[in-house]
């Protein structure tokens, strides 16, 4: 749609002839596109006019009062649909998903860090006699880890043997 | 309305330009109003539900033609504005505010509910394109109480491929009747902006009714 329309469109579909400029008049003669075009808003205008109710309407008595039900409805229901929510459900499941695969890593990360002596008395066994050959107290801390490892192999021994 | 609030950059144009006095919509008896539901006055709230009800409803009913959608929806309307009143920026009137949240509503509730009545572009038969073939303005004598619904639904549907904004627009101005110059003042653009926005909006509308026009066989 040209200049010398889309600046009178508003007056002209408002009824407003005479406001309309002579620009707009001649255009229209002259320019095939922009009188289908305006055909086509005009046509749309008064469609839109369908959507005029009429008439005023006005609500039925107690009108506020059931207004103030809802609210007071919405507003105690909005502390406990924020769970049902779907974003919020997502979030949750996100924030499980985390939480398991967290608690799986340090489980397995401890588990492989333990000494083996409980799992496998046979074999643990024959370490204290390694350990007694070759005593290596270099440090408080590795005899400490050394006379905790004799107390598992007698534990162990204690239990295999029964 | 902070969406409507984001004009458009438009060079003025001559003769049409008009100095108006921009409405200052904070220091208005409204705007007092409005601070005090704010501030949870519920004697406040009450004086805005009635005065603004029957404005609510004739809007609803004007969209849906139904009293008791009108009645659930009114009361889904006035309760946003209870529960959303806090972010109210007196950019606009509140009446525009509030056209918009009704507005909006009526089309989320159309969007869910799927009136069957209601054409939409999934369900679009031929015997709703004959029924529009019907509604063209050359050949409308006396449109028929049918042909009446057909425009109305048809019109709906063209509304929304429009964006929320281009919406609001063109119905106050085609559906309530203001004037390019109130559209000013209510929304806090000047009239070039709102002059253009209406032009857009209807192009964009005339090109909705082309594409189902197309998609119906119809040129």
């Amino acid at each position: 749609m040209h200049e010398p329309i889309q600046d009178n469109l508003e007056e002209y579909l408002k009824g407003s002839a005479s406001k309309v400029s002579q620009d707009f008049q001649a255009h229209l003669q002259a320019c095939e596109d922009c009188a289908g075009e305006l055909r086509d808003m005009e046509a749309q205008a008064e469609m839109l006019h369908t959507l005029r109710p009429g008439k005023e309407i006005e609500p039925g008595a107690g009108f506020y009062a059931r207004v103030m039900d809802r609210i007071e409805a919405q507003g105690r229901a909005s502390i406990w649909t924020v769970l049902l929510e779907p974003a919020f459900g997502r979030r949750l499941a996100v924030a499980c998903a985390t939480l398991v695969v967290l608690l799986g890593t340090y489980f397995v990360a401890t588990e492989l860090s333990e000494p083996m002596v409980a799992v496998a008395p046979a074999a643990v066994s024959i370490a204290p006699a390694s350990a007694d050959l070759s005593p290596q107290p270099s440090s408080d801390r590795d005899s400490a880890q050394q006379q905790q490892q004799r107390d598992a192999v007698l534990v162990n021994l204690a239990s295999f043997h029964e | 309305m902070s969406g409507l609030a984001g004009a458009l950059p438009f060079p003025a144009s001559g003769t049409h330009t008009k100095a108006k006095a921009r409405v200052d919509h904070r220091n208005s008896e409204e705007a007092a109003l409005v601070r005090r539901v704010q501030a949870r006055d519920e004697i406040a709230f009450r004086e805005i539900v009635e005065r603004y009800q029957a404005k609510v409803f004739s809007i609803i009913y004007g969209i849906l033609r139904n009293h008791n959608d009108a009645e659930d929806i009114a009361q889904q309307v006035f309760s946003k504005i209870y529960f959303s009143i806090q972010n109210f920026d007196f950019r606009s009137s509140l009446l525009t505010w509030i056209y918009k949240i009704t507005v909006n509503e009526c089309y989320d509730y159309l969007r869910k509910k799927r009136v069957r009545k209601l054409v939409y572009e999934s369900d679009f038969t031929e015997e709703d394109a004959q029924r529009m073939q019907n509604t063209d303005a050359a050949t409308d004598q006396g449109p028929a109480v049918d042909t009446q619904l057909a425009r109305r639904d048809l019109v709906l549907k063209l509304l929304a491929k429009l964006s929320a904004e281009d919406r609001n627009l063109l119905m106050l101005k085609e559906v309530e009747g203001h004037s390019v110059e109130e559209l000013s003042q209510m929304t806090g653009m000047n009239e070039n902006t709102i002059k253009v926005k209406l032009f857009r909006a209807r192009q964009k509308l005339v090109k909705a009714a082309q594409r189902l026009n197309r998609g119906t066989g119809k040129i």
